[in-house]
Formats: C-alpha cells, sequence, structure tokens
C-alpha cells in the first residue's frame, strides 16, 4: 500500500524571484476572501499555496492549476496580456507578491535582471507541460485513465514538509482538474475502489493499494 | 504578433519569430526533403526558415495526435528543452529549410543580455503557445464533436479573415488535432452542410455561409445527461 499526499503542481521552481521586492507589493489571503487578480499581475507565492481558477470560453470558471511556493503563478497570461484568471482561492493563508509586470517589456531591466526573465520562461513550460499533457488526454484517452493521471500529477509519496501539502482536494476539484464532470470523476473513483486498486480517499492524501495497475491504468495500457 | 486578447485555438503560426532572422547565418541549415520526421532533441532549438511542419505526439497505442502546424518564421521544439514528459516530433509537410539553434546559447545569460528583445521574443512565442495548449484543454474538453469542428474552422476562418478561404490542411489533420476520427469531421461537415451553415469543406477551399450560427455553435457545451442518478 502506498499513501500519497496531494501537493501542487509547481513549488520552488522559481527561488530567484524570492529577494527581488521592486515593482511589488505584498498581499495576504485568507480562505474567506479569494483575490480577484487584474491584467498584467504577475503574481508569486511567497509563502502557502494558491488555487487558480481559470476563465474559458465555455464554462465560466474551471480549477486549473495549484502553485505552491517560491513559484510564479500567471507568467503566460501576463505576457499575452490575457489574465485568464477568474479568481484565486487558499485553503488556510498564503502570502503573495503581485509584480506589476510592464518592467517586461523595458530592455535594460532584463539585461540586469537576465536570471529572473530565464525564470520566467522556465515558468511557463511548464505550465504548458501540464495544459499539454492534459489536453492529449483529453482528446484521445477515456475519463478513468485521465482521472488516475490527475491523481498521479498531483500527488508525491513520503512528502518530507508538510507544510508544503494541499490541506484540501475535493472529488470535485479531481473533476474539475481532470476537465470531467464530478459524476464521471465519482463512478470512477468507484470502480478503482471495488476492483481494490485504491483504498481511502481523504482531503489529503489517497491510498493506492496497488501501483502497479494504477501506473497501467494512468497510461492507458489496461483497462477495468 | 497574433491577437492574444483570450486563449485562442490557432491551427498554424507564421512569423512569430522572425525578428531572429539577422542572426540566423550563423547557426547550422539543414534542408529536410517532404514528410521527413525531425526528431525532438533536447540540445537544440530549431527555426524554420522555409516550409510547413506540425508537431505531433503518438501515443502508446499508435493514435497521432497533432498539436500544431508552424509555417516560415518560426521556432520549435521549445519544449523538449524544458524537460517536457512527452516526445514530440516534428513532420514536414513540404520541403523545409531549418536551422539549428544550441539550446546553450539560447538559455545562457550572456544571450540574454545581448538580445533581451530576442529573448522577449522567444518568450513571447512560449506564452502564445501556452496559451493555445491551454485553449485545447478548457474549450475543447468540454465541447461535443460537432462543436470542436465548428472551433477549428473558426480558428482557420479567423487566421485567413474571410469566410471563403485556402486552409491547405485536411479533414483528417482536423481530426488528428482534436482527437476525433476522420469519418466523424466528415460526418459534422456534412451536418454543417446540410444546415447551410458551410458550403465546400477541402483541402484547398473552405465556403462558410453562416458564420453567426458556426460561432453559436462552438460555444455550446457538452453537458452530461440530465435526470443522472447515484
Amino acid at each position: 500500500m502506498v499513501k500519497r499526499y496531494f501537493v501542487p503542481h509547481l513549488s520552488q521552481l522559481n527561488p530567484e524571484w524570492k529577494e527581488f521586492t521592486e515593482y511589488s507589493h505584498d498581499i495576504e489571503i485568507d480562505y474567506k476572501a479569494p483575490y480577484i487578480p487584474h491584467d498584467y499581475d504577475l503574481i508569486f507565492v511567497k509563502k502557502g499555496y494558491i488555487k487558480l481558477y481559470c476563465k474559458t470560453n465555455k464554462k465560466n470558471e474551471i480549477f486549473t492549476l495549484i502553485i505552491g511556493e517560491n513559484s510564479l503563478a500567471n507568467v503566460g497570461g501576463t505576457i499575452t496580456g490575457a489574465n485568464r484568471f477568474s479568481k484565486i482561492v487558499t485553503d488556510t493563508k498564503a502570502d503573495l507578491r503581485i509584480y506589476d509586470s510592464y518592467f517586461f517589456w523595458d530592455l535594460d531591466f532584463i539585461r540586469e535582471h537576465a536570471l529572473l526573465i530565464q525564470g520566467l520562461s522556465k515558468a511557463i513550460a511548464c505550465c504548458m507541460n501540464f495544459h499539454i499533457v492534459r489536453s492529449h488526454y483529453n482528446c484521445f484517452y477515456s475519463s478513468l485513465p485521465q482521472l488516475c493521471q490527475t491523481i498521479l500529477t498531483i500527488s508525491r509519496e513520503n512528502y518530507e514538509s508538510p507544510s508544503n501539502r494541499v490541506k484540501l482536494i475535493t472529488q470535485k476539484d479531481l473533476a474539475d482538474l481532470s476537465g470531467m464532470h464530478p459524476i464521471t470523476a465519482c463512478n470512477n473513483l468507484k470502480k478503482l475502489r471495488e476492483a481494490g486498486i485504491i483504498g481511502k480517499l481523504s482531503q489529503q492524501d489517497i491510498e493506492i493499494l496497488d501501483m502497479n495497475q494504477f501506473n497501467l491504468i494512468a497510461t492507458n495500457q489496461i483497462t477495468l | 504578433m497574433y491577437p492574444t486578447s483570450f486563449a485562442h485555438l490557432f491551427l498554424r503560426l507564421t512569423n512569430v519569430n522572425n525578428k531572429w532572422d539577422f542572426l540566423l547565418p550563423n547557426f547550422k541549415q539543414i534542408v529536410y526533403k517532404k514528410n521527413s520526421i525531425i526528431k525532438g532533441t533536447e540540445q537544440f532549438l530549431f527555426f524554420l526558415e522555409k516550409g510547413i511542419i506540425h508537431t505531433s505526439f503518438t501515443s502508446i497505442s499508435g493514435t497521432e495526435w497533432i498539436f500544431i502546424f508552424q509555417q516560415q518564421g518560426c521556432i520549435f521544439n521549445e519544449l523538449a528543452i524544458f524537460d517536457n514528459p512527452m516526445k514530440f516530433q516534428y513532420t514536414t509537410n513540404t520541403e523545409c529549410t531549418i536551422r539549428q539553434i544550441p539550446v546553450k546559447t539560447v538559455q545562457s545569460l550572456d544571450f540574454i543580455e545581448k538580445y533581451p528583445d530576442l529573448y522577449i521574443n522567444f518568450i513571447e512565442m512560449l506564452a502564445l503557445k501556452e496559451s493555445i495548449s491551454y485553449s485545447y484543454f478548457s474549450d475543447l474538453a468540454y465541447s461535443s464533436a460537432k462543436s470542436k469542428v465548428c472551433q477549428a474552422i473558426l480558428a482557420l476562418a479567423n487566421e485567413h479573415g474571410k469566410a471563403v478561404f485556402n486552409p491547405g490542411i485536411t479533414q483528417s489533420e482536423i481530426g488528428a488535432m482534436l482527437g476525433l476520427h476522420q469519418t466523424s469531421v466528415a460526418r459534422v461537415v456534412q451536418d454543417l452542410r446540410k444546415e447551410h451553415i458551410l458550403g465546400a469543406f477541402t483541402k484547398n477551399h473552405v465556403e462558410i455561409f453562416n458564420l453567426d450560427l458556426l460561432k453559436q455553435i462552438s460555444e455550446e457545451v457538452n453537458a452530461p445527461q440530465e435526470n443522472f442518478y447515484f
């Protein structure tokens, strides 16, 4: 049996931004009040983690990413000038730094801060990786492998520091992150449980009884 | 740059990175014949000087997913240098001239300090592709086959800016981009034709009769069946 804890999609990706405090202001958000970002807001998570809800052309909002400590959020949206986030929420408390990203088009700034700018490219590419894997699963695989892939992406075994764990993941969150209806997610979890592949699912962790089978399902090599 | 006020599905990119033109003579040039396969590598970025390529991924079961088409003036293979778990390959649709740009050069701090405008352009290109990948899962994931095809036709119409144009893309290629079988695409096209929304749809000729209705269908949400119970 393997117990996997839920963790953010990205964390510790941009530590080089930690010391950079120009053109920015700090805010603190908690579970009661979501933060509504503006266009050109570049967001750095100093402490805690945030859940990003995005706008789409189809549905009003979908839960898209979880960003953990020392990572940038909304980089792609900032640069194309298209803020896709409808809101940012956290389950407990999070410290954020909001940059006014107009400095990005200042060539002198880029010359002086090459390392920071390099970090931006990493942050975009990582988000793109998640989007691409998810799109591919949505286009070509059925809901069961999609769900298993989502669980693998946002969970880790023996995660060392409990402070970096995500405190609250519901079945609806899992459904949103996999791009399916909550009822579909619920049915698939039931199927996995009945087949003896997963055990208890709580808000913070999931017990996987047969990791081997689980991996095979996630890569669509076997089906239930 | 392309209009990216909101996430959009683009089927083809052209001249996104033409600012890089003056640097190209420094890099090795390779000419590929039509239908050659270029494997993604961690050491190089590729610059497409001439021709058309498509980026695709083949899954374990053997189905091919086309992510995007690119024409002259575009950089590709950008994801292979950032540990992408999916190994993309690039297929040439015509004869292509390509320059190999070593990743070490682009991702060095010296390069960023020397050519900040090119690096901005590189990041803008990444952001553009991120918004495309985002629209794939956000808009397409919640769409029926009909709505998917309508979105693709709209993307093509936006790209050409008119209702009658030469798409240069086949129905089976559109299917491979949207995760649909060629037959499903053909069926949707037939339906649209019956409803007088679409006229001809071939590789070289597309006619749209009713753009508003096409938009309306593309925005339909694929809701699960009602009165579903546990």
